[in-house]
């Protein structure tokens, strides 16, 4: 079996360019694509050791963490679209509403 | 000295897979990068195949890139968007 380094390795390195592109992007649409390849990178570590100790229980959970994604990403995009009917953009730079 | 084969395939499924996720964030065309992330979803359901989780692998195509890309590009196309080139607005 491949060391369980790689994969740590390659779930570090997707969380970093999900967390870069959530930090930077200006876009909404951009920001949620990003925030659902953090989640794929603890998608990751979860069946990463979970494999690697033998114990189900990281799965069954990397399982749930996908039905949550899908609803988190419904949900977001529900937003998204009803910001874009009210306020005719979706440039996080000028939805500046809720900044005091 | 005997190549290892699944070791080798796995580097070339995670070098596919960070391209691909940092042309997410790279490319301008907000469409392309709906592709690109496709892609990263894909790959990381080949990903669980190496950790014997074949039954996880098939959720996650079947939830990621069946579901949420075409989520995406729905929110994508009920948007209106700043194109680089040319300014098509509707």
């Amino acid at each position: 079996m491949i060391a369980i380094e790689y994969f740590i390795g390659l779930s570090a390195i997707l969380f970093v360019i999900g967390a870069v592109g959530v930090l930077t992007k200006k876009n909404a649409i951009v920001v949620l694509m990003c925030i659902e390849m953090m989640l794929n990178a603890a998608n990751i570590n979860f069946v990463t050791f979970s494999a690697f100790s033998g114990n189900l229980n990281g799965m069954v959970f990397a399982l749930v963490s996908i039905a949550i994604a899908a609803a988190e990403v419904a949900v977001g995009l529900a937003i998204v679209l009803n910001l874009y009917k009210t306020r005719d953009t979706i440039g996080l730079d000028e939805i500046n509403l809720l900044r005091w | 000295m005997p190549i290892e084969w699944d070791l080798l395939f796995f580097l070339i499924i995670a070098a596919v897979t960070i391209i691909a996720a940092v042309a997410v964030i790279w490319s301008k065309e907000i469409v392309r990068s709906v592709v690109w992330l496709t892609l990263t979803f894909l790959c990381v359901g080949l990903v669980y195949i190496f950790l014997n989780a074949e039954y996880l692998a098939m959720i996650q195509i079947t939830i990621y890139v069946g579901a949420v890309a075409v989520l995406m590009l729905f929110g994508i196309m009920l948007t209106k968007r700043r194109l680089l080139g040319g300014n098509r607005d509707e």
